[in-house]
């Protein structure tokens, strides 16, 4: 139990607008107080929604991340080009919203 | 209607937009047909429907470049498999030039640096690609109303959804835009929009089209397919994309067999898997009608059928929704405006940059995906959450792997629902998120399933039914359309005068 959810007699916890807060800032989602109710109203519906995953019976089985269990491949620590149009810099700069002498260009990050 | 063959239909210019890929390509390499008056034709299409009033306009198409098809039909290699056959994209597929959006704000001004292996595999097989296609932001929706381009009409019947999140990739299909396009499926995003469409869809089997380049949304579910009216053009598409790249180390190193050619490789001793719990109570009745007729139909062809037992149906939509917005979490952390993208003007400094940016360029159901995998990965829950779904994804995976040891296929709807109205208002979006109850199962698990239409309902819109198969043996399952396609036939529509 941590301060951020509330007792229920569910298995699943119920954020708390505390809880909104940080999940606003670990996304770097700025939410106004309206939208802050909203998005945990959303969340608590979506959390009830999947609960029912507690009834899987999951003693003593693996974890399985992808479809795909193979093996990890590894290369060496070169840049390659994965096709013949990847390593065109150029075009990156491009995109870029503010792209100068090679860098991209950030507003202030050290304060006075 | 004209029957989609290899024979140049009579009545020449107003008919080509009804020609399938299949006889596109039959035509034009008997240059009886010309990539430049078919890509007109298309063209012209398009544009009488932009100039349609909102309510009933398509609007499945956002990017339109017609030199660079031109260019690239003209580089397409003698004898190639799709002889400069233009085909459309969705929005979140890279090809060097095109703007790849993913239907966001914070992609706006967002150009393809580079192209995805799939679409120069496509390019190097001889398709070109005039258009791209709307789609729900970063893949998350099923409806296509979630897009900076605005909603999606159904072409069937306009007030009704397209499906998501490749609704613009099915409806550029059933409205006669394009003969086929490239879609991506993560949780149905392929195959609930082919059926709300009546078209035909196919998630290859994870792992069987590489996904450099398409713009990540849950790496461990996301698969490129293909969308088309014909059993043979979603065969040729796929023949096309297919195949091991070491540019994506989830791609397998297997080869790739040439389904076009397999399809009518007679399929002996068939066994058919029907799960009785994707037949229950939420299946409307005039949806169970129509797929027991195509159940029948597959028995009088001498499949085996039965009826299995898969308890885990109703998990794998929460096992689904927490391990893809954990993925999505993760995956959509890279857009902070700053290397690309669309950066708050208002910013005071790096912090508040990636604040404003993120809050102004993502839409509502993307901030939402966000913040639930936020939730089941952050401390204190992700045990509960995270690790509990990866642990019951392989619960479900190891059951669908034994029936399909046994089974060949499993059947069943596409949709349990009829296909709704637009602008529907959810007070709780799970609503939403249970329409894919019977497509995520495929992409928990990495199966290749496919969607193909079977019957009309009452209000003349599509009901299909889907099959999953072996992983990696996307050709049986092909073979069974195809089959159906040529004795039993598909329903068809009228629609996109």
């Amino acid at each position: 139990m941590t301060p951020m959810t509330q007792n229920t007699s569910s298995k699943a916890k119920t954020p708390s607008l505390k809880m909104m807060e940080h999940l606003s800032k670990l996304s770097r989602i700025k939410l106004s107080d309206e939208e802050k109710q909203s998005f945990l109203s959303d969340l608590k519906h979506i959390l009830v929604f999947v609960e029912k995953i507690n009834e899987v019976d999951t003693e003593n089985v693996q974890p399985l991340y992808s479809p795909v269990e193979a093996f990890t491949p590894t290369q060496k620590d070169v840049a390659v080009a994965l096709n013949e149009q990847s390593m065109d810099h150029s075009k990156i700069a491009e995109n870029a919203p503010n792209f100068q002498l090679g860098y991209f260009v950030v507003p202030r990050v050290i304060e006075e | 209607m004209t029957k989609e063959t290899g024979l140049r239909p009579e009545n020449t210019v107003s008919e080509l937009h009804r020609l399938s890929l299949f006889a596109i390509v039959k035509l034009l390499k008997k240059k009886e047909l010309t990539v430049k008056e078919l890509l007109e034709c298309y063209l012209q299409r398009l544009e009488e429907d932009e100039r349609q009033p909102r309510e009933s306009r398509i609007n499945a198409v956002v990017y339109k470049n017609k030199e660079e098809a031109l260019k690239q039909a003209a580089n397409a290699p003698a004898d190639s498999l799709l002889g400069g056959a233009p085909i459309i994209i969705k929005e979140n597929l890279h090809l060097l030039g095109y703007p790849v959006r993913c239907a966001s704000k914070i992609l706006s001004n967002y150009k393809a640096t580079y192209s995805s292996t799939a679409m120069l595999r496509l390019l190097k097989n001889g398709a070109s690609i005039f258009a791209t296609a709307n789609m729900d932001e970063f893949a998350m929706g099923s409806a296509n109303e979630n897009s900076m381009h605005g909603f999606v009409c159904n072409p069937l019947a306009k007030d009704y959804i397209p499906g998501g999140s490749s609704g613009g990739p099915a409806a550029a299909v059933a409205g006669y835009f394009t003969s086929a396009s490239i879609g991506s499926d993560t949780g149905g995003s392929i195959r609930q929009p082919a059926a709300c469409c009546g078209v035909i869809g196919l998630k290859p089997t994870y792992g069987r089209v590489s996904r450099y380049g398409l713009v990540a949304f849950a790496s461990s579910f996301d698969q490129i397919g293909p969308i088309a009216r014909r059993v043979e053009d979603i065969a040729l598409l796929l023949e096309a994309m297919a195949g091991h790249d070491e540019a994506d180390s989830t791609s397998a190193k297997l080869p790739v067999p040439s389904y076009s050619k397999a399809l009518e490789t007679p399929i002996k001793n068939l066994h058919i898997a029907l799960p009785k719990e994707y037949l229950g109570d939420t299946v409307h009745p005039q949806i169970r009608r129509a797929f027991m007729q195509a159940v029948d139909f597959y028995e009088k062809q001498g499949a085996k059928i039965s009826e299995v037992s898969l308890p885990n149906t109703d998990y794998a939509l929460s096992i689904y929704y927490i391990l893809s917005t954990a993925e999505a979490s993760s995956n959509l952390a890279r857009f902070d405006g700053i290397r690309y993208g669309n950066p708050s003007k208002k910013a005071e400094n790096l912090s508040d940059l990636f604040f404003r940016s993120r809050s102004e360029g993502f839409g509502d159901e993307v901030k939402r995906r966000i913040f639930t995998g936020s939730y089941v990965l952050s401390a204190g829950y992700y045990d509960d959450y995270y690790m509990k779904a990866l642990k019951a994804r392989r619960v479900v995976y190891d059951k669908y792997m034994a029936i399909l040891k046994d089974a060949d296929l499993l059947m069943m709807p596409t949709l349990p629902y009829r296909v709704f109205k637009r602008g529907k208002d959810h007070e709780d979006p799970t609503e939403m998120y249970r329409s894919d109850v019977f497509n995520v199962a495929a992409n928990v698990v990495g199966l290749p399933s496919m969607s193909l239409p079977c019957a009309k309902d009452s209000l003349g819109l599509p009901i299909s039914f889907q099959f999953m198969g072996r992983p990696f043996d996307e050709a049986l399952m092909l073979r069974a359309a195809y089959l159906y396609q040529q004795e039993h036939g598909l329903p068809v529509f009228e629609n996109a005068k």
